[in-house]
């Protein structure tokens, strides 16, 4: 079920008057479980019991490794649990596609198209998978009391609003909010509408219309200028897509008065590469950093090991996306964009004092800002290109026929109309205008101390602009592209 | 009992504010309509001056293909429109009438009869809706025919109520419409000169089966309904049916129309007949495809309907 069908509106409404007004509240957790249950369950039978044969392997997995005493034993059970984890979502994941790689590079019968799994991979398995190797660390490390009830646990792992494309949650997080008593409070359903509201906008009006201009300069990008420009329109495509519905999510969730982790902290703000990833994606960062960097030695290590350690963490990253030789490359550069950020740091500095550069001035940051997004920007291609060689293609146009005129001029020739080019530009301002000012003061709370009609007009524009502006309907809505990693 | 007023407030203010997104979505979709597509501008059916229409041809495709109202104009001297939509069905033809008659009072009104057989083609009921004709009918009665919808179980009455739900899409490239031009001519759209495919050969020279069948009774009901309208308001009716490429299952419509026009002496006017079209001298290029004619086929069309005003009707 889409986050942006109807049919997920009407599911959410109904979980939602079932929740504040049937259930006891001492178990409306219970029902939350149902309604993730059923909602994962739209996807398909297969992929709903490979979530109970995770939940349940990996329940039993926690529970070993907190029951046993030696340290030997616990760090087995550890690795067992984390493995099946592991197998689990590289077969479903990565499985076919290395073996269609390699029957084609071996020339073997079928043109590529041998599958071992029949099975796509389900819904959500990246996110569901990374919660639960967290949980089963946390609890190895004896940071976090394991849970005892195996249905509260299936809520932790299955959570209906977060489990198809994250936030990636801890735990700590979650446990408190997950099973607390909620009564209904008017502020939080019409706080969660507006966010979801926003989401939508961001997704169905900017990121979908913007995947159409994405996808016609991908599939034909001409020349340097317009290589670098579709990067950057897609940096911005996949953060209204990708925060859009984190949004969604985040909105759906608050409806329940359960608060999910922040994901994106206005990411095109970055001053740095390292400054962007504390920005984006917020939660897969975090967990990359605890249970990948950090374990393999972090940065209290020797300089090489450290960028060892980073060029391990960042190929990870990129596996976990898809593991398409495109995604590993786009990983592989952003860990050489973090060695070279870190190894010219002290250079970087010196130039700045000598050349007595003002680093707090506006136009300084402007620069880091911009540099950071083209930098950005060109891994993204790997990241969105149509298989690799396209993506060199594209980088070679880049570094051969690149002219700035042409760069500026593209803006107006996104393969859109001018009206709707237009029209792409004023949302796409609005939606970083809006991002800038939720940095500064609560928008909510700015709203919240309007009068009713001003309030009734801001949402009621609102809708009608995803109503009329949105991409839905016959073609669709395309999907999250996070859905799919 | 505060927590009731307060529960009670809510579901007030839900319900109002639903209200009023409904009623605003409606308004501005029909409007945004209205502004966006060429047929409904200034040279649109509903832009016309009131009462100022002499004939009106009404239709599907098949008509805004084939008549050129200005052309008879030239020749017998009476204003036209054609107030045609793609796959017009039975149903859809008697609401465009409905509403159009009620800005003209033409003294004839043309029906072109390849929507009473829409059904007994590859097409059900269920395959035309008002979705594809939604660009056409801005001033239809929508509320009636939702509810007409909404009584006999069929969701069309949400796209007749709020059309953003069919035409968000086409806004993809929001001046989309830009390029349909289907009121070049008093609602003539003009179908280019011609693929020249193999089917036109095959009109000239078909050979149907003596094939029997029903009329779809929603046809039925519309043919009765489209006729006591006309009748009431005294018009003149005239069948027309364009050259096209007959199939076997539409025959039983034919009959009927055939029967109907002979006990009630209404002129049915049929250029399916392939020895009435050889007979015209109607060419293989007078075809754009096996369902249209080109602007050529137009002018033939146009020219034989002016023959046929002048020698029957005037």
């Amino acid at each position: 079920m889409s986050l942006l069908s109807a049919g997920f509106i009407g599911f959410v409404l109904f979980s939602l008057a079932v929740y504040y007004s049937i259930f006891p509240k001492r178990f409306q957790w219970v029902w939350l479980l149902i309604c993730s249950l059923v909602f994962y369950s739209f996807s398909g039978l297969d992929g709903l019991l490979i979530l109970v044969f995770s939940i349940v392997t990996s329940y039993f997995g926690v529970k070993l490794i907190s029951k046993a005493q030696s340290h030997g034993i616990r760090k087995a059970f550890l690795i067992i649990t984390i493995s099946v984890q592991v197998v689990l979502l590289v077969s479903f994941k990565l499985v076919n596609y290395y073996v269609s790689l390699f029957s084609r590079f071996l020339q073997l019968p079928g043109d590529g198209r041998f599958q071992l799994f029949r099975i796509a991979a389900p819904l959500g398995m990246s996110y569901y998978s990374l919660q639960i190797i967290g949980y089963a660390v946390d609890v190895y490390r004896r940071q976090i009391v394991p849970e005892n009830s195996l249905l509260r646990y299936s809520l932790f792992v299955s959570y209906f609003p977060q489990i198809t494309q994250g936030p990636i949650v801890r735990f700590t997080q979650m446990r408190e909010q997950l099973f607390a008593e909620h009564t209904f409070q008017y502020k939080n359903v019409t706080h969660g509408a507006q966010l979801a509201l926003w989401g939508m906008f961001k997704k169905m009006v900017i990121a979908d219309r913007m995947g159409i201009a994405v996808s016609a300069i991908f599939d034909n990008p001409l020349c340097g200028s317009r290589s670098l420009f579709a990067g950057i329109l897609f940096s911005v495509q996949l953060f209204a897509d990708f925060s859009g519905c984190m949004d969604i999510v985040g909105g759906c969730s608050e409806m329940f008065g359960i608060l999910l982790p922040q994901n994106f902290n206005s990411p095109f703000s970055a001053l740095s590469i390292k400054d962007f990833w504390r920005r984006w994606h917020i939660s897969l960062s975090l967990w990359l950093k605890d249970y990948i960097y950090i374990p393999l030695g972090g940065s209290r290590c020797s300089r090489s090991r450290k960028y060892l350690n980073l060029l391990i963490t960042f190929l990870v990253s990129g596996f976990w996306h898809g593991g398409t030789l495109g995604y590993l490359v786009w990983g592989l550069i952003h860990g050489i964009y973090q060695i070279v950020e870190d190894f010219f740091s002290r250079c970087f500095q010196q130039f700045i004092c000598d050349a007595k550069l003002d680093q707090s001035s506006k136009g300084f940051k402007l620069m880091q800002k911009g540099c950071t997004l083209i930098l950005v920007s060109f891994a993204w291609i790997f990241f969105r290109g149509n298989g690799l060689s396209a993506a060199i293609n594209m980088v070679k146009l880049i570094f051969t026929d690149f002219n700035f005129v042409l760069f500026i001029r593209n803006i107006y020739h996104v393969d859109l109309s001018p009206t709707y080019t237009w029209f792409l530009l004023v949302a796409t301002a609005v939606m970083f205008s809006v991002e800038s000012l939720h940095q500064k003061t609560s928008i909510r709370d700015l709203l919240d101390r309007q009068p009713l009609p001003v309030r009734w007009s801001v949402y009621l524009t609102g809708i009608l602009v995803v109503l009329l502006m949105g991409k839905y309907g016959i073609d669709g809505t395309a999907m999250f592209r996070y859905a799919s990693y | 009992m505060d927590l009731r007023i307060k529960k009670t407030g809510v579901l007030l203010r839900c319900i109002c504010f639903l209200l009023i997104l409904s009623i605003l979505l409606s308004w501005l979709t029909w409007n945004l309509q209205e502004h966006c597509l060429v047929d409904i501008s200034e040279t649109g059916f509903f832009h016309q001056p009131r009462q100022s229409i002499d004939i009106l041809y009404v239709g599907s495709s098949h008509a805004y293909a084939a008549i050129k109202p200005s052309q008879i104009e030239d020749r017998t001297g009476l204003h036209g429109y054609t107030l045609a939509a793609s796959d017009m069905a039975a149903k859809t033809m008697y609401y465009f009438l409905k509403a159009a008659l009620r800005r003209q009072s033409p003294r004839y009104v043309v029906l072109e009869v390849y929507s009473f057989s829409i059904y007994n083609t590859e097409w059900t009921p269920e395959d035309i809706n008002i979705t594809a004709n939604l660009s056409d009918l801005p001033a239809m009665d929508r509320i009636r025919y939702a509810w007409d919808e909404l009584v006999s179980g069929k969701k069309d009455w949400i796209y007749a109520l709020f059309p953003i739900a069919f035409f968000h899409e086409n806004w993809e490239k929001f001046d989309h419409f830009g390029s349909i031009t289907r009121s070049v001519d008093h609602g003539w759209y003009p179908f280019g000169d011609g693929e020249h495919l193999s089917e036109p050969d095959a009109l000239l020279q078909q050979d149907l089966m003596n094939f029997d069948g029903p009329v779809h009774p929603e046809v039925e009901i519309y043919f009765e309904r489209i006729f006591r309208m006309l009748r009431e308001k005294d018009i003149t009716v005239i069948l027309l049916a364009t050259p096209y490429l007959l199939v076997d299952r539409e025959l039983p419509v034919y009959r009927r129309i055939l029967s109907f026009t002979e006990e009630n002496d209404i002129p049915f006017l049929n250029l399916t007949d392939n020895d009435l079209l050889k007979e015209l001298q109607f060419k293989r290029e007078n075809m754009f495809d096996s369902q249209h004619v080109t602007s050529s086929g137009a002018e033939v069309v146009s020219e034989i309907i002016s023959d046929f005003f002048i020698h029957n009707i005037l």
